[in-house]
């Protein structure tokens, strides 16, 4: 069993993309939702020492270790497409419908997303700053 | 139904799924009658919950049809005032009666997360469980005094 204590509400934007014939693709972020729920909390581990400087070694300046309880919603567009991360459920981070890479609280999905022991209880993902790539 | 909606929150649940959801209600109602062979039955006061939620839930769907009406009767007006007294002396007993079961929701909550553990070995009676129904229990047994 995980112990871990989800203080830190997180809203999620998934990467959705649809082609128009004859004008090309267009991108849109679309908020990801459970039913009613859109803020979720997780356990927000911030990076430091070694581990921060081997991130840095790969030119990630701040990354952290989110933990949180599964969610069937979550996990399937975290698992399919891009995905950003607000920290704080910082309503600010989306400007005009695309993620702000300015924004402190704004990180996106890096490297992979592990339903703990398979149990669909809880998840278990790192987030690095999003720079708009 | 309600108390399945209390309980999925707190066990991190957020979504809808016909199977989840059967697994936490079973979960629930097996707390429930744990608890009752420990000596604290609260099923009489959860019926009572349910029975107050499905009547305020019919009372609203009654009144929202008749607040419909154009042009009402006066029948229809002297009903609409009737079920809105009743709507608020439901409202006033379900809070009642969530006050009541406050500590059964969260013993119920206690049990079903240990019961989501995978590892036997964490299945014990946990002492906050076991204060729980020692504060919860109305006869105290005698083997205790």
């Amino acid at each position: 069993m995980l112990k871990f204590n989800p203080t830190t509400p997180l809203k999620l934007y998934a990467k959705t993309t649809s082609y128009t014939s004859g004008q090309g693709e267009a991108t849109s972020w679309a908020l990801i939702a459970s039913g009613a729920i859109s803020t979720f909390f997780c356990e927000w581990l911030g990076s430091f020492g070694d581990r921060a400087l081997s991130a840095e070694a790969l030119g990630v300046k701040d990354s952290a270790t989110v933990r949180t309880f599964y969610n069937p919603d979550i996990y399937t567009k975290l698992r399919t497409v891009q995905v950003v991360v607000l920290k704080n459920a910082d309503t600010t981070g989306i400007v005009a419908g695309v993620p702000d890479k300015n924004n402190p609280n704004v990180y996106e999905l890096w490297g992979g997303v592990d339903n703990v022991k398979e149990e669909n209880q809880f998840m278990e993902f790192r987030v690095r700053r999003y720079e708009g790539l | 139904m309600a108390l399945l909606d209390d309980i999925k929150p707190r066990l991190g649940v957020f979504y809808s799924d016909t199977n989840k959801d059967a697994e936490i209600q079973g979960m629930i109602d097996a707390a429930v009658e744990y608890f009752k062979g420990a000596g604290w039955n609260f099923t009489a006061l959860l019926a009572s919950l349910a029975d107050t939620e499905a009547e305020l839930a019919d009372d609203q769907k009654t009144l929202d049809a008749l607040k419909e009406i154009e042009e009402p009767t006066t029948e229809e007006l002297s009903q609409i005032e009737v079920l809105e007294a009743t709507i608020t002396e439901n409202t006033a007993a379900l809070l009642e009666f969530n006050k009541q079961l406050a500590l059964s929701k969260e013993a119920v909550v206690l049990y079903c997360k240990m019961a989501q553990s995978t590892d036997p070995a964490q299945l014990a009676n946990h002492p906050v469980l076991t204060a729980f129904i020692a504060q919860g229990r109305a006869v105290v047994p005698d083997a205790e005094v």
